[in-house]
């Protein structure tokens, strides 16, 4: 099926204040239009002046395969996030002084309910530097690298011009990445709720892949520009562009998203 | 008046396979030494083109202008073809932008078809795997670097074609672009363009 394609045409006048939000937990107040079941539902291309950012594909992953998978992401996603870095950036918590003073590079965990359960983990290369994943449980790690094939083959087939211009860039560092894949990393967020930010981290212009698991109710993928709310359910792929500002809005129930992306070959180990 | 067809594409997208159809059967391939700059030194430099009867390919009948090693050769033998037929191809996967920067300078002025041959990626892939298989070698996938470097070989096909796009400025000149179809299809399409040339 060839996706539809629909075009926002982003105000010139400066109206938008995307910047402010970053960092801000959002809310259904800030979006108007749904791709999902309880909006739009259908293969979609949306771009932005001119501009592709997303690709949402639902229903395109063998359902049965995808949750065969599920006990090896949750393998993967065997960190407390509320003690990490990542947080920071994620998870609208400010960092602390330390005892001598210092700034504290971890953020101190605040008594926020919905975090308490947030695990996080990685798998894949990050720059030259394979995860531990993957030299911890190298047959699990097979596993989903082969998976992963399944995800980049759903962007040949859907959106060939972007999937070879992220090969493009990936050929110059082939032995770094998820397999024949356009990703080089992968993050499994478990009862991750996010504040709006932008994967800063990546090679600009490259194209994330998310998949979900679990039975949640809420948690859409808000892009606050596009005033767009995407429900991602189990089967469902989402590629989208990580350097728009995007969150992930308060759920209630179970949900790990996985999430595959690209960063640059002299990424910081 | 005299047409260059250059066409334009990655490897194995099916350039030769076309250029021998435009050809025709009929075609008889000649060699030539030439004198030559090769990696910057003088050189004496043995290669192939092949006239059929009222066209002309600078390069051999088997692998194209590919077999033209070094590029001033190359634009040597486009000189001897125009001089002895009306219509010249030129199919090099080395195709460069000082080439059309070259034909756009032509001192004949003649009349040009660009061509990009761009099949989907599946297909230059599926192309290229048996091509190999035919010539004997057995594998599951592509070695890596075959593999990666036919996204390098397509990027710069593009290149080439969106910068004659762009700075060819002479008012006989035809674009065609070729996505999907047979050798035969797209041989059909280019010999439109060569009866409309100067159309555009």
């Amino acid at each position: 099926m060839k996706p539809l394609k629909f075009e926002i045409t982003q105000p010139q006048d400066g109206t938008w204040v995307g910047e402010a939000l970053r960092g801000q937990w959002l809310s259904h107040r800030h979006y108007r239009l749904r791709l999902g079941p309880d909006g739009l539902l259908g293969h979609y291309l949306v771009s932005v002046t001119g501009r592709p950012v997303c690709l949402y594909l639902p229903q395109a992953l063998d359902l049965r395969e995808q949750l065969e998978l599920e006990p090896l992401f949750r393998g993967v996603a065997r960190r407390k996030a509320w003690s990490t870095k990542r947080l920071k950036s994620v998870g609208n918590l400010s960092t602390h002084r330390n005892r001598n003073g210092t700034w504290s590079t971890l953020p101190r965990a605040q008594r926020l309910e919905m975090l308490r359960h947030a695990k996080e983990g990685t798998f894949g290369w990050r720059g030259r530097f394979p995860c531990a994943y993957n030299l911890e449980s190298p047959d699990e790690y097979a596993r989903i690298a082969n998976y992963t094939h399944r995800i980049s083959d759903l962007l040949m087939d859907n959106w060939p011009e972007a999937y070879e211009r992220q090969m493009l860039v990936c050929s110059r560092r082939y032995n770094h990445l998820i397999g024949r894949t356009p990703w080089s990393q992968a993050v499994v967020n478990a009862e991750f709720y996010m504040s709006s930010h932008m994967d800063d981290g990546n090679v600009r212009g490259s194209l994330n892949a998310e998949i979900v698991y679990g039975d949640a109710q809420g948690g859409r993928l808000i892009i606050p520009r596009l005033s767009l709310g995407i429900q991602v359910r189990p089967g469902d792929v989402l590629f989208f562009d990580g350097s728009e500002l995007h969150a992930v809005e308060a759920f209630t129930g179970r949900r790990m998203s996985v999430v595959w992306y690209l960063r640059p070959p002299n990424a910081a180990r | 008046m005299k047409t260059m067809v250059m066409l334009i594409g990655a490897g194995a997208v099916g350039k030769s396979t076309i250029s021998r159809l435009l050809v025709g059967e009929g075609a008889t391939e000649y060699a030539v030494e030439l004198n030559t700059v090769l990696k910057g030194e003088p050189a004496r430099c043995r290669v192939r083109y092949a006239a059929g009867p009222t066209v002309a390919l600078a390069g051999s009948l088997k692998n194209g202008s590919d077999s033209i090693s070094a590029m001033d050769a190359l634009r040597q033998v486009i000189d001897l073809c125009l001089q002895q037929r009306d219509v010249v191809i030129t199919d090099g996967v080395r195709c460069t932008c000082t080439l059309v920067d070259w034909l756009a300078n032509h001192p004949s002025r003649p009349a040009v078809v660009f061509a990009h041959i761009a099949p989907p990626l599946t297909i230059n892939m599926q192309r290229l795997s048996a091509r190999r298989a035919a010539r004997g070698v057995t594998e599951e996938q592509l070695p890596d670097k075959t593999y990666w470097n036919v996204f390098h070989f397509r990027a710069r096909a593009r290149a080439v074609w969106r910068y004659a796009q762009a700075h060819y400025r002479r008012p006989q000149v035809q674009f065609v672009e070729i996505v999907h179809g047979t050798a035969e299809q797209a041989a059909t399409q280019i010999v439109d363009a060569l009866r409309g040339e100067g159309k555009e």
